[in-house]
């Protein structure tokens, strides 16, 4: 008998459960006046200067100043405080449960997944003429697809090359780095300013995975021919001798141990006045929080132009994109609120590294002579010039980007020579893309 | 008659249920949490392991063409070979390395026998993020703690995290040390504490016998902690077959953006961590759902083996 009452009680759990399951699945319909955001803080405090600031606080204070114009609405702000692909698996899970949020955090390399699969809602008709000229026109070019502008850039992201002048100056060697207005420079005049600064107590320069096929674009060939992601076009001899340019850095002491794999730890050392030259993503705000004594002059410029290539940045824009809404009201409200976090007077006051998307933005920190950061400005400018969407902004992106990583780590560790990891790379790639 | 009967046997169904209703109720919750976190996503797992897959959800029936793709992909096999090797070196050495730490720490006094009980643990009580960071940090080949004492004796250096060779044995190593639930820690506590419960007796009559330190040992000591060995086994091998934290941790690019963990060039690529690479970023999650039924089925064959091979009833 006791079996029997358990086996009931087991018996009545399992479509229990699983009706549970079909009740929570689709959310029900939202509360119009409750607008759900996840962001993505950049900086602490509300305008990155508070020595006690926190993650939220701008992003509370912006939308505070919009909710009092809006009387009756709600926002809540999730700040998902992580890297792109952690998001992308919180978003794939929030659509396929049918609850992803109002308002979310995307960049140029994976918008137009969500916007194919109709996750989104454009927005040219919110994006007045004003806006269109204060963009940033790469951000504005990179944010489109299909013709449409589908999210509004927030902030202007570069993958550049970080100098330790300090370093370069105590090695006799300043002359050797590039100069304004553009900061470019050739491979050869790099690697020679990556030996001069190469001692016993630092290595000339460092670079992950992602450093390593980033400079090695600069050599002249890219993942994917301009606008055509149908194959990949990186299997070339000039991008072998690119790979085998920097495995030669590596091999000569001029590079950091283990370049070229994802397990090196670049920025730790970078700061410790370890490599004199990195690629990075965004390390000032951390030069910035060294103790004084240990903080140092640093540049960012973009990577060498090779024989046959051009000087480039992996560039990006990261901003909020608006998900489709049940009513052209509501989409208006969220488009609002939108527009506002994205905009010049919600901006204007912010003083931390925050590589605006705006012209009116960035004008306002070169105008004020007290931005701890004003001379990098004219050195984003520059970079963001020459920067490329590096790894595609097609549906495969990532999936390619997964096949090719691994391969340029098994160049680094001599696991395959360069030519053989390239031609594997390409077979994989072009049949995930369905390519012949 | 027999509606009669079916009133009776309901009635005290009902009085069965009622009378042992607080034991219903605590064993209730663990119940609907298993249903609702395990035995569900089992369930929509297995659906979507036969499924193609969009990004709204599970698409049209494909039979088995996504256990037939796993099948076809060398890095499945890659990561199936790795997972293996993890879980045989990580648990052989964790068990083996606490029964000769519990060996040499039992004869010891209690105070002693405390601290290096604590010592031993302090690691597990640390979160793996933290443990795993701090692990990272020594194995950097240039400027690490390691890669330093390498050199003091005049040997590396070593890549350690950087090198296919001996990126998986750096955590495995780490591992053995550190991990809460499989590493010695964890172990020596359960394993001197199973030593604690063997009759003295029995080493009284053995010494008498003449039976040296090591015949004990190998004699009374090992058979009569079975048991324990077997738990920890069994645990240790589930727990690494699952294994992704320290692998994401101690592989991923600290850029932000790279996508190589489980690397370099897929050395250190586990079955956990290829299933999460399949549902989130190749977002083929029918493939991936597919992955981790084979990981199930490894795993369960493997527990069930284990059980059946060295669970034996003990009495002293």
């Amino acid at each position: 008998m006791r079996r029997r009452t358990l086996r009931l009680l087991i018996a009545g759990l399992i479509p229990a459960t699983i009706a549970l399951g079909a009740v929570t699945g689709p959310v029900a319909a939202q509360d119009p006046q409750t607008i759900r955001m996840w962001t993505w803080s950049q900086w602490n405090g509300v305008t990155g200067l508070e020595p006690d600031g926190q993650p939220l606080d701008w992003w509370r204070a912006a939308v505070d100043a919009w909710a009092a114009e809006h009387p009756g609405v709600t926002v809540e702000i999730e700040d998902l405080n992580g890297q792109d692909l952690d998001i992308n698996a919180k978003y794939d899970t929030a659509v396929a449960a049918g609850n992803i949020a109002d308002l979310i955090w995307v960049d140029e390399s994976y918008f137009s997944k969500y916007a194919s699969a109709d996750v989104l809602a454009p927005i040219d008709a919110y994006l007045t003429e004003e806006d269109r000229a204060d963009f940033l026109a790469k951000n504005l070019e990179l944010s489109a697809a299909d013709g449409k502008q589908w999210f509004w850039p927030y902030i202007t992201q570069g993958n550049h090359l970080a100098i330790n002048v300090d370093l370069f100056r105590a090695a006799g060697a300043e002359d050797l780095l590039p100069k304004a207005p553009d900061y470019t420079w050739t491979w050869d005049e790099f690697v020679a300013a990556a030996k001069a600064v190469t001692s016993p107590e630092a290595f000339g320069v460092g670079f992950s995975t992602d450093g390593a096929y980033t400079m090695a674009e600069a050599w002249g060939d890219h993942l994917y021919a301009q606008g055509d992601e149908s194959k990949v076009t990186i299997n070339t001899q000039n991008t072998v001798d690119a790979f085998e340019a920097l495995i030669g850095l590596t091999k000569d002491g001029t590079a950091f141990p283990g370049s070229g794999t994802g397990a090196v730890d670049l920025a730790t050392n970078f700061l410790q006045g370890r490599i004199a030259m990195i690629n990075s993503w965004g390390i000032i705000n951390d030069i910035e929080k060294l103790p004084e004594g240990e903080r140092f002059d640093a540049m960012l410029v973009p990577f060498p132009s090779g024989p046959n290539g051009e000087p480039l940045v992996w560039g990006g824009v990261h901003g909020l994109a608006v998900t489709k809404q049940p009513s052209a009201e509501r989409e208006a409200l969220v488009m609002d609120l939108a527009h506002y976090l994205t905009s010049f007077e919600a901006l204007k006051d912010v003083r931390a590294w925050s590589k605006p998307a705006r012209h009116s933005i960035i004008a306002a920190q070169e105008a004020d002579e007290s931005y701890l950061f004003r001379d990098f400005l004219p050195m984003f400018e520059a970079y963001t010039n020459v920067a490329i969407p590096l790894m595609g902004q097609g549906p495969n992106a990532v999936p390619v980007l997964i096949k090719y990583e691994p391969l340029v780590e098994a160049m680094f560790t001599g696991d395959l020579p360069p030519a053989e990891a390239l031609a594997l790379f390409e077979a994989d790639a072009n049949m995930i893309l369905g390519a012949p | 008659m027999t509606e009669t009967n079916t009133a009776t046997g309901d009635r005290t169904l009902g009085r069965r249920i009622w009378r042992a209703r607080w034991a219903y109720l605590f064993v209730l919750v663990p119940a609907v949490l298993f249903l609702v976190f395990e035995l569900y996503p089992f369930i929509r797992a297995t659906g979507y392991s036969v499924s193609s897959w969009t990004i709204r959800g599970p698409g049209e029936f494909v039979g088995l063409e996504n256990y037939a793709a796993i099948f076809r992909d060398r890095i499945f096999w890659k990561a199936l070979m790795n997972t293996i090797a993890y879980a045989v070196i990580v648990v052989g050495g964790s068990v083996g390395l606490s029964l000769v730490l519990s060996a040499a720490m039992y004869p010891l006094a209690t105070r002693a026998k405390s601290f290096f009980k604590m010592a031993f643990y302090l690691p597990a009580v640390a979160s793996i993020v933290v443990v795993a960071l701090v692990w990272r940090w020594m194995y950097q080949p240039a400027f690490g703690l390691f890669n330093h004492l390498a050199a003091i004796i005049g040997i590396g250096p070593f890549g350690f995290l950087t090198d296919t060779s001996q990126s998986l044995a750096s955590i495995m190593l780490m591992q053995i040390f550190s991990n809460p639930t499989i590493g010695i820690g964890a172990s020596v506590i359960l394993v001197l504490a199973a030593m604690n419960s063997i009759p003295t007796h029995l080493y009284e009559a053995a010494m008498l016998d003449g039976a040296g330190t090591v015949a004990r040992f190998r004699r009374i000591t090992v058979p009569l902690l079975r048991p324990t060995v077997v738990f920890l086994v069994i645990i240790g091998t589930v727990e690494a077959f699952r294994e992704f934290t320290a692998i994401y941790l101690m592989t991923s690019s600290s850029s932000g953006q790279a996508l190589s963990g489980g690397g370099p060039f897929y050395s250190t690529t586990t079955l956990a961590y290829y299933t999460y690479v399949q549902a989130f970023l190749a977002r083929q999650v029918g493939v991936a759902s597919a992955a981790a039924m084979v990981l199930l089925a490894i795993v369960f064959v493997v527990a069930v083996i284990q059980f059946r091979r060295f669970n034996t009833e003990i009495e002293y």
